[in-house]
């Protein structure tokens, strides 16, 4: 819940409404016939008491039964034609509008998936889920009960006036002496409740927050035996949200029972000032039953208008957010020519990947040539990093904890842009080649295994169709994750809940394992998981990996010291920068760097007991 | 005349007032016994056990916190006023219509009966139309989340196309079952406004011809028909209020059942807890004081016996007759490979998980007869799983503390102790940095070591750590356990890993496998005996022995 996320907009901002119009346009028809079935309905409310004056008025006040039946054929008429058209009214606009949210909804979906990771690396989840979900939601309630049933309420009440000025100006002027009051009082309250529901949204939001929070860590509470203490921030969460709902009772009630006694008044005044003139036979008994049902029909949308109002707030400054987010350019990947315009997912770019340059033939397979990067601005993480790696070669990434080793992985890919230099796939720089190309060729295992929630083997295959289930099978069993499969009943059909919590890190590892191997990329780049699992599962997760690089391209950030023996070459980084490359036994006869975080890293804490420490231990 | 008016004026005005003072009255006694309830349900859900946590997820404990509460409330506030508004309007409406005309009444009446039925068949059709437009926004909900959560992946494997296509579908759904309801909403008012409307038309048509032949006065026919109209309003709202009161009672069964879920661990005495095997005469008048006092903790020795603990779940024995027993100081390490009970059994401890009685004793007593207060107190407790608040680290950190005002200091050192000062260093507000969903998210192994700072913050007679820093590489964790070391001292604890470096100074090792102690004894005695635990000690020494080896050849040559 960001501060921003209770800001309540304007009720009508024309540049929003614009924005929001473009994607009512493919609907325009539709939205028309809604517009155009508002007078409908509003002429055929307005006709019924007039029905009924002259039913009244001249005929059953005269004793005249002939044409009494016509008349109440058309006051029937009538109520089916108000009723039909407000049907199809307030079906036509929700319709445009649930079709035009899904527009909506899918190009955000569509523009966030397409937005490169260091978006994601600075926006909560939550965030983006609100903006997908909820905001979209708020600005759909805007076709609801909103925009079109404003109109519909302007239309109704300008009818109104219209008939009553119509059948007698004298009692119509008299009857609306009362308006101008009523506006007032909606106006004053207006802002009242308007206060009041917003911070009933904020305390509401704090408090689902808490509870989320608490019943997820309740362990935690209970281990540390602080149910009191949490009982009490509690209680203190959910007096506020019960405090702000007694402030918004206080006011909707008050509105709401002025307005009826204002409606009150303004009836029986109209009683008695209609009473008198039908005495003194200036006004007949229809005449004052169709005011009294035109005056009952004013009072409704008047009371109903500072809800409105609220939900035209809210839609509004949904409809920002949205915007806002929707006008992030932070593309994912984009072409190297047009770099700040979005790219659409799966844009096939650059006709230089076509054209083969004879100078490129005995280039290396993948080369970083001076590639510097950060984060933020003015911190590089990595500085005029060079390496060449051939075809069928292995290399071991090593370096302590922030020397830049995730990060030059993840460059690979182009998750990141370089600020500066260049990384060239088989001569080609990878900003001229399609990124779903390129990631089709270069695949990154992380240390975290993300599950999506589903079966087993679609978190294999990741709905590839193309892979037969002995191929999924046979990928499985080379990497050893076939004793996971083995130990669910269901097999590959197993469920996975979400986010995979079903299974242990080690088996996580081992299906992202398969999963990496069903896509058979030319270039392997592996994150070796530091957490460490039982020897059972570990020894599984070696021999995966070793199977996962044979025969391979690959680079890992090697943990194991049987991955880094298999290595043809190691890479130590210091702070960002290449400190030494080389082989296994180059490195540690030159007791550098390497040599010490080798020893640190693959002994683990045992120098403290082990003996006399190696030489360079203590400087870790 | 201007009396009248002002007695009008008057009448409309005291109306107003009471009308406001009854409206806030019920709206507020429906927001009072909402508070009331959520306030309780929380309270008994602080304790429930582990047992009833896995059985309910989240997800579905929030709904009946949130919507079925809120049902439960709109069934007391306005659904209360309306039924009773509605039952007043009815009956003295049709009274007053009855007096006017006995005759006209039974004819305006006529559409009713067919408005309260077809009321019934549309409220069912709306409630079950909300259900599943509910259901979807749930799944388009997880659909999203699950698309930003897994986004590396998405990106790695260009699966963009085919995750939006799935969204698109589960956006198509929501929009078919979002008109469905508004279809099954939509026609619900038309229909009963045209019912009543039918009404009129009747009074009209059968009034009419009263008055001309003379039964029924003019003014007579008026105001029936102006009656009739008070009637409308009520009669659309009990469409309303027979879905609200079915709404309201589902809730109200779902926030009973919670509520009525019995704790299977609590305070001995309490209801709830299992009645056999409690010796009330265990806990002597020391612990007994404990109950309300956070001093009195110090009267309980940090002992541990446990003694042939056995706990079945789901008739899956998990622990099978483990026995051990710590001395106050000593410490204790268990290893075992997933799956063999090792968090069951330090869960066990602070009874976070079920026990049986008599199987567990600290400092002599019976866990099950020592309050849970005064035996949690004991104890500090950094799990594998780390759990985080979205609050400042510090805050994080305090939470494990008896007092809520720690001071910066303790936070400091038991954030240093943990090896949590160099990264703490480098957030951007330092220890006020908020961390979680509304804040930076933390690496696995940075949200293992504040847990573990938790833990010690709490300053706790026993120290158990669950396999708390496996996410931390082995460096690191070196450095963290050299650090633990005189800490430790002088407490009694408990140590999982998988790291033989990190469990071999213990004064006793307990390898798990399959819920039975599987080898017991010092590093020494179990490398001696060459079972499991040698065989994992071998395998991990050779990474260490050659580079060593590895070592000393670089360390010649360079001399050389």
């Amino acid at each position: 819940m960001s501060g921003g996320d209770d800001v309540l907009g304007k009720a009508l901002d024309r540049t929003l409404l614009r924005r929001i119009f473009v994607y009512v346009w493919p609907y325009k028809l539709w939205l028309a016939l809604a517009v155009v079935l508002l007078p409908i309905a509003s002429v055929f409310e307005i006709a019924q008491p007039y029905l009924l004056k002259r039913a009244i008025d001249d005929h059953i006040a005269r004793g005249r039964l002939a044409g009494l039946d016509r008349l109440g054929l058309l006051y029937l008429l009538a109520l089916v034609g108000q009723y039909g058209a407000s049907f199809g009214q307030a079906y036509l606009t929700q319709l445009v509008g649930q079709r035009a949210m899904n527009d909506l909804r899918l190009r955000l979906h569509r523009h966030v998936l397409a937005l490169a990771s260091s978006f994601f690396d600075r926006t909560p989840i939550g965030r983006l889920m609100t903006r997908i979900t909820s905001d979209v939601e708020a600005l759909n309630e805007m076709f609801a009960s909103g925009l079109v049933s404003l109109l519909g309420d302007v239309i109704r009440l300008g009818a109104i006036l219209v008939a009553i000025f119509g059948i007698d100006w004298k009692l119509a002027l008299f009857s609306m002496g009362s308006a101008p009051v009523l506006f007032a009082i909606a106006a004053i309250f207006r802002r009242l409740v308007r206060d009041a529901f917003r911070e009933i949204r904020t305390k509401m939001a704090r408090l689902n927050a808490f509870l989320q929070e608490h019943i997820s860590g309740m362990k935690v509470v209970q281990a540390f035996a602080q149910e009191e203490r949490v009982e009490a921030q509690f209680d203190q969460i959910n007096r506020d949200y019960r405090r702000a709902n007694a402030r918004a009772i206080g006011a909707d009630s008050a509105l709401y029972s002025i307005i009826e006694a204002v409606a009150s008044i303004a009836i029986a005044g109209l009683l008695w000032h209609g009473g008198a003139r039908i005495a003194g036979g200036t006004l007949t008994f229809g005449v004052l039953v169709a005011f009294i049902e035109y005056l009952t029909k004013f009072f409704g949308p008047i009371r109903d208008l500072s809800a409105k109002y609220t939900i035209m707030q809210q839609a509004m400054a949904a409809a920002e957010r949205v915007f806002g987010l929707l006008d992030t350019a932070e593309p994912d990947a984009p072409p190297r020519a047009a770099a700040p315009t979005p790219v659409g997912v799966g844009v096939a770019v650059g006709g230089s990947v076509d054209v083969a340059d004879p100078s490129t033939a005995r280039a290396p397979l993948l080369a970083l040539d001076r590639v510097s990067f950060g984060y933020r601005p003015g911190r590089p993480v990595l500085e005029e990093v060079s390496l060449p790696i051939h075809t069928g070669e292995t290399i071991a990434v090593v370096g302590a904890t922030g020397s830049g080793k995730s990060t030059l992985i993840k460059l690979l890919p182009r998750l990141y842009e370089p600020w500066s230099g260049a990384i060239r796939l088989a001569g080609i720089d990878v900003r001229d080649l399609d990124p779903s190309a390129l990631r089709r060729r270069i695949v990154v295992v992380s240390q975290d295994v993300f599950l999506f929630a589903g079966t087993l083997g679609d978190n294999i295959t990741l709905g590839d169709p193309r892979l037969s289930r002995e191929e999924i099978l046979a990928a499985a069993r080379r990497v050893g994750a076939d004793r996971v499969i083995a130990r669910r009943p269901e097999g590959l059909d197993a469920p996975v809940v979400e986010r995979g919590a079903n299974f242990s890190a080690g088996e996580r590892q081992l299906i992202a394992f398969a999963r990496a191997l069903c896509r058979d990329p030319e270039i392997l780049i592996l994150d070796e998981a530091t957490a460490s699992v039982d020897p059972e599962t570990e020894r599984l997760i070696e021999r995966g990996t070793e199977e996962l690089m044979r025969g391979r391209t690959s680079i890992v950030i090697a943990h194991r010291l049987s991955t880094i023996r298999r290595a043809t070459r190691i890479l130590a980084l210091h702070r960002g920068r290449v400190a030494e490359e080389g082989s296994h036994e180059e490195l540690l006869a030159r007791d550098g760097i390497y040599a010490r975080l080798y020893r640190l890293q693959m002994m683990g804490g045992a120098e403290t007991t082990a003996g006399p420490a190696p030489p360079g231990a203590a400087a870790g | 005349m201007a009396r009248t008016a002002l007695f009008i004026v008057g009448c409309a005005l005291v109306q107003a007032l009471i009308r406001t003072w009854s409206r806030v009255l019920i709206f507020n006694a429906g927001r009072n016994i909402e508070y009331r309830l959520r306030h309780d349900l929380f309270s008994h859900l602080t304790r429930l056990d582990a047992g009833f946590y896995r059985r309910h997820p989240t997800g579905d404990l929030m709904s009946r916190l949130t919507n079925d509460l809120s049902a439960v409330r709109m069934l007391f506030g306005p659904g209360l006023l309306n039924i009773v508004n509605t039952f007043l309007v009815y009956a003295s409406t049709v009274w007053l219509l009855l007096h006017l005309s006995p005759h006209l009444t039974l004819f305006a009446l006529i559409p009713y009966p067919v408005l309260i039925l077809s009321g019934r068949i549309f409220t069912r059709a709306m409630y079950r139309a909300s259900r599943d437009l509910q259901d979807q926004i749930g799944q388009m909900s997880t659909a999203v989340q699950e698309d930003l959560a897994g986004i590396a992946v998405i990106k790695q494997y260009a699966l963009e196309p085919q995750r939006h296509a799935a969204f698109a579908e589960q956006s198509q759904r929501y929009l078919q079952r979002s008109l469905k309801l508004v279809r099954a909403r939509g026609s619900l008012t038309p229909l009963f406004a045209l019912i009543g409307g039918v009404g009129t038309l009747i009074v009209l048509w059968i009034g009419g011809r009263e008055v001309i032949q003379g039964r029924l006065s003019v003014g007579g026919l008026v105001a029936f028909n102006a009656y009739l109209v008070y009637l409308s309003w009520p009669t659309v709202a009990l469409g309303w209020i027979l879905s609200m009161w079915q709404r309201g009672v589902a809730g109200w069964v779902r926030v009973r059942e919670l509520l009525e879920t019995v704790p299977e661990i609590g305070d001995a005495g309490v209801a709830g807890v299992r009645a056999s095997g409690i010796a009330h005469g265990e806990v002597d008048a020391d612990a007994n004081a404990d109950a309300d006092g956070k001093t009195g903790r110090t009267a309980i020795e940090p002992s541990i016996d446990v003694r042939g603990l056995s706990i079945v779940r789901d008739g899956r024995a998990i622990l099978d007759q483990v026995s051990f027993s710590l001395a106050a100081g000593d410490t204790l390490a268990i290893v075992g490979r997933t799956g063999s009970g090792k968090t069951t059994l330090v869960d066990s401890i602070p009874r976070l998980t079920e026990v049986p009685a008599r199987t567990i004793f600290v400092g002599g007593h019976d866990v099950t007869t020592l309050p849970l207060r005064t035996l949690r107190g004991l104890v500090g407790y950094a799990p594998q799983e780390a759990f985080l608040f979205s609050a400042t680290i510090a805050e994080n950190i305090a939470f494990g503390a008896a007092r809520p005002d720690l001071d910066r200091a303790t936070i400091e050192r038991a954030a240093q102790a943990a090896g949590l000062g160099r990264d703490i260093a480098a957030f951007p507000d330092g220890y006020d940095t908020v961390v979680g969903e509304r804040g930076i998210t933390l690496s696995g192994g940075q949200r293992q070591r504040v847990a573990l700072a938790r833990a010690l913050c709490a300053d706790p007679h026993i120290l158990i750590l669950d396999d708390s820093l496996s996410s931390v590489d082995a460096e690191t964790e070196g450095d963290i356990l050299a650090r633990l070391r005189p800490i430790l001292a002088g407490r009694t604890s408990i140590l999982v890993s998988h790291r033989v470096a990190a469990v071999k100074d213990a004064s006793q090792i307990l390898v798990m496998d399959a819920g039975r102690v599987a080898e017991r004894g010092t590093h020494g005695q179990l490398l001696a005996a060459g079972g499991v635990y040698a065989a994992l000690y071998h395998e991990q020494l050779a990474a260490e022995k050659a580079a060593r080896a590895a070592a000393e050849v670089a360390a010649t040559e360079t001399a050389a």
